[in-house]
Order: C-alpha cells, then structure tokens, then sequence
C-alpha cells in the first residue's frame, strides 16, 4: 500500500505543524502591529484545523489502523474518506484565513460532515465484524454517534450567520459550546480511551482490570449529556441546571477514581512501556486530572462570574484538554507503537521541547489568568507567550523531522523485532 | 520519492495559502474598518441601553484617572483590545471616542450583557467580531478611568 499507515502518520504530524505555525502567527499579532492579518480569521483557522486536521483525523487514522484487522482497514473507502478529510481540512483553513465564514468554508464543512457520517457508518460496520474486546467496541460506537451529534451543531450556526449575519447571539453561542462538547467531552476523549484499552486488552491482565475497563467504558458515554449542562451555566445559571451539571461531576469524579484503579492494577504492563511514552502519558494523565478540577469548579457560582469572562483561563484550559491531555496521548501512543524512534537523541531532544513547551504554555495562561483576578498587570505575559508558541512550534517541526529522518530506521528496527520473536 | 514530493507540494500550497491570506487580507480588514466605524458617530439618543443617561465630561483629562485606566486596560482589556486601530478580538480602541459618546462606552463597558443582547449598534458590531464580549464587573469608577484612558490615547483634551 502506497500510501498506508506510516505515510498518514506524517501528514499527521506534518498538520501538527501548521497548527503551532497558525498558533504563532495568533501570539505574534498579539505583540506586533500586524495590520494585514485579521486576527479572528486566522483564529477559526487555527481552532478549525487542529480539531479537524490534527486531532479528529489522526484518530481516524488510528482507529482504522489499530483497531480494525488488515485486511479491513486496506478498503480503499478509507483511504478515500482520508484524503477528501485531509483535503477538506486544508480547504476550510485556507477559506477561513482568507474570508472568514463564507459560502465557501460552509461548502467545505458540509461536505466533510458527510465524510464524517459516513466514516462513522462504515467503521462502525467493520468493527462489529471485527470483534473487538465489548469496552471498545461500546467507546467507539459512542465516540462516533457523539461525533455526528456535534457537527449537527455548526450547520445550524452557519445556516444562522449566512441568514442573517446578525443572529440570535445566545443560540449561537449554545450551539458553537454544544459542538464543541461533543467533540472534546465526547468523541477525542472516548476515541483515546478506546485505543489505549485495545492496547492494554491486547495484553495479559487480570479479571479486575477488565471489570474496570469495562464500568468505564459504560460510564464515559453516559457523563457526556450531564456534563454538558456545564456550558450552559453561564446564560441560564438556574437550579436546574447546576444540579444536572453537579450530577455530571460527581460521575467524572467516579470515572476518574475507576480510571486510577485500572492503571493501578495493570501497572505491571505500563511499567515496561517506552520511557519517553510513559513520561508524555503521565503529563497527559495529569491533564486529564486537572481539567476534572477546573470544569467542577465552575459549578460555585462565584469562581464562574470569574472564569467566565477571564480569556487567558479559559484559553489555558482549552489548551489543557487539545494539547495537554488529546495531544501528549497521540504522540504518547506514536512513541510506544514506534511512530516515533524514542532512541534517537533528535526525537528525544524533540519530545522533551514540545512536552515542555505544552507545560510552559499553560502555567503562563493560567498565571496570566490569575493576576487579571488579582488585578496586576504585567506586560512580559505577551512576550512570554510569544515565546512559548515559538518553542512548540519548534518541538513540533522537531517530532516530524526526527519522524522523516529515522522512519526507515523504525521499520527496520520493527523488522528486526519480529524477527527476533520469530526465531526465538 | 513521490512521497517526498507531496511534501514539498503540500509545503508550498501552504506558503501560498500564506501569501494569498495577506493579500486578501488588506480588502478585508477596510471593509471590516468600514463596518466597525459605520455605526454613525455620536447622534443624539445613541447612548446605547444601561444607567448613563448624561455624563459630564472633564475638560482637560483627568490625568491620574487616566493612569490608573491604563492598569485597569493592562489587566482586564489587552487580551482582546489593541490601543491602535486595528482589530484583534475586539476592536482597536484608536479613535472609539470619536465614533461613540462617552454613556455608550460606559453602557458598554458596565452593562456588556444587555448592550450586546439590545442595542443595534453593539449586535451589529458583533457580528463582525464573532466573540461576544463578556463582561469585566468594572465599578463605576474604574469604568470612567478607563473611559478617561481612551480619552487620553485620543488625544483629546
């Protein structure tokens, strides 16, 4: 196959690129004059690609590959969904950078809404053939039903804005955080879970780590329509409301206690993963933690009123879910399937500056964040800032260019492995 | 080989999608001007929705006010709002005293819900920015330093 698993992997991490490459040009226009660049446009772009041109389909390309057998996952409906995917991802960045919401961009997001149906039509098919383990046969029929859930959402908005381009701005809004619910709360998380309970599946665990695996995969689908009510607590602040809301936390509470029992009861297998990949899945298990605690929080009326309207919080905390808990789990996973070579000093050395940018990124958000409620302004933010998306980007264009240069020398090493089991 | 190819070609559609953004870009961004300065400047009655009905303005600004406007725009503002012209989240407070009256700004700035859900001139300018903005809870004071601030950035006296 020409154009097979390993190649999708690049353009994957090729896409990562771009993301930093928009988020710099963001951080840039945010310290220098730049008159010729319209800051909101490139801003959709930015957010548009990463959900759609790094995240959702580098977990596309996952699932298929990983989850699916061989033979399957060779259809040729699959490498073309990919590449009208691909393809549709680039043409909605460059009409968004370029005119913003337009007749275009609606074009392009609808037709890859019908790749999306029917990506989740034809995988769902396969896979029930394909007879995986129940947990993630249940997390990847709701990652999917809850991805199409989400782009009923932008159809509704952009049909609102090509109307009237003055719509009713509370339903925009709710729709716009309903979309994006369902993606980050819904699809990324379930997807994620599922890859990483077919990889401990595929080893030999106890009876008791199964029984976890299998009331997570049960609990994550149903936290999702609680949990929702989260966003809507900043226009209707109602009892009713926060109660649901408060119903979904305490079930991510309950999630997050059986999450840490399944690790705990399968951490002999964890133990021997790749350095590299246990250190960006702990970084990553981290903010998964911390976005539990910062989402619970917003349910007390008053640190709500505050977080609402403080932007670098709620950019530091969208940032914690794509690049600190969605992000570090994808390059987590490259290193332990060998994606990645963790031997070479340059992945190494490119792993550890966009591991280390994620963390300074956030900590600056969040220290950003905290002095706008303590009232004390510092200018150097901005520039730190500007920093910071210099630094991820570099380790981004790091990690692809370790992933160019050594890729022969991956499959060489996987050759070699398999040949050592082979004649043992 | 090939591979390597669509490499290059996807970098270079890239570069392009670059440079024809920046191009379009200047079309976009005096139309986006005309669009924020065209809700009229300062008409009798566009004192937007809120409790300023009439505010006295300080002939020349009050310039310890203004000082402590620049904090408050340091802490609260900057993340959305450049002090030049041009448009960022929000859009560039250069010139905003020339294009509102003193109780729009402070309807705005107080009561940022009701103005952006009621008046015509706040929806219309929302829906050029996209973001509504949410409100800051100024007290009436730091809302008037802030106001006094961009007085001062104006050149106004």
């Amino acid at each position: 196959m020409k154009y097979g698993k390993q190649f999708w992997i690049t353009v994957a991490l090729f896409n990562l690129c771009i993301v930093a490459a928009l988020g710099v040009l963001l951080r840039t226009k945010m310290v220098f004059p730049l008159e010729s660049i319209e800051f909101s446009n490139i801003l959709e772009a930015h957010y548009h690609f990463a959900m759609n041109g790094w995240i959702t389909s580098t977990l596309m390309v996952l699932m298929v590959y990983e989850l699916l057998p061989e033979l399957i996952n060779r259809k040729p409906v699959y490498q073309w969904m990919r590449w009208g995917m691909l393809l549709s991802s680039y043409g909605l960045a460059l009409s968004f950078i370029i005119d913003g919401y337009t007749t275009v961009t609606m074009i392009i997001i609808t037709f890859y809404i019908v790749l999306v149906f029917l990506f989740s039509w034809i995988f769902i098919k396969d896979l029930i053939k394909a007879k995986p383990v129940k947990p993630v046969l249940i997390l990847c029929t709701c990652a999917l039903v809850s991805l199409v859930l989400s782009c009923i959402g932008p159809e509704t908005f952009l049909g609102f804005v090509l109307a009237a381009h003055s719509m009713n701005i509370l339903l925009f809004r709710d729709t716009a955080y309903t979309y994006l619910h369902f993606q980050y709360n819904g699809f990324f998380p379930l997807a994620i879970f599922a890859l990483f309970f077919n990889y401990i599946g595929s080893k030999d665990i106890s009876l008791k780590a199964q029984k976890y695996m299998h009331k997570i995969a049960i609990m994550l689908p149903v936290i999702i329509l609680p949990t929702l009510f989260l966003s809507y607590l900043w226009h209707y602040p109602n009892v009713y409301v926060r109660s649901i809301a408060a119903l979904g936390c305490i079930c991510m509470f309950v999630f997050m206690f059986l999450f840490y029992r399944l690790l705990s009861s399968v951490w002999a297998h964890l133990k021997l993963m790749d350095r590299y990949s246990k250190f960006l899945g702990v970084l990553s298990i981290i903010s998964l933690t911390v976005k539990v605690i910062l989402q619970t929080g917003t349910l007390i009326p008053y640190v709500g009123i505050i977080v609402f309207g403080n932007r670098p919080i709620i950019i530091g905390y969208i940032h914690l879910v794509m690049l600190g808990f969605i992000t570090l789990f994808l390059l987590s996973y490259f290193l332990q399937n060998a994606f990645l070579n963790s031997n070479t000093t340059v992945t190494k050395t490119a792993i550890l500056i966009f591991a280390s940018g994620v963390v300074i990124n956030e900590l600056l958000l969040m220290l950003q964040g905290l002095s706008q409620i303590l009232m004390k302004f510092y200018p150097i933010y901005g520039w730190l800032l500007w920093g910071a998306v210099i630094w991820l980007l570099t380790g981004a264009v790091a990690i692809l260019a370790s992933r160019l240069k050594y890729r022969k020398l991956v499959s060489v090493n996987i050759l070699e492995n398999r040949h050592k089991i082979m004649t043992r | 080989m090939k591979k390597t190819y669509l490499f290059a070609l996807m970098i270079s559609a890239s570069l392009v999608i670059f440079s024809c953004g920046n191009s379009q870009q200047n079309n976009e961004d005096s139309k986006n001007a005309a669009a924020t300065s065209a809700p009229k400047p300062a008409e009798g009655g566009d004192q937007g929705v809120g409790s300023y009905k009439n505010v006295e303005l300080t002939h020349p600004v009050d310039q310890s006010m203004a000082e402590k406007g620049k904090e408050i725009y340091g802490v609260k503002c900057i993340a959305c709002h450049k002090i030049t012209a041009e448009k960022m989240i929000g859009p560039g407070w250069k010139g905003v005293t020339e294009r509102r009256r003193p109780e729009y700004i402070l309807n705005f700035v107080t009561n940022t819900d009701e103005m952006l859900d009621k008046d015509p001139n706040a929806k219309a300018l929302l829906s050029v920015c996209m973001v509504r903005m949410p409100n800051q809870h100024l007290t009436d004071i730091e809302a008037r330093s802030v106001l006094e601030f961009m007085r001062k950035n104006d050149g106004k006296n």
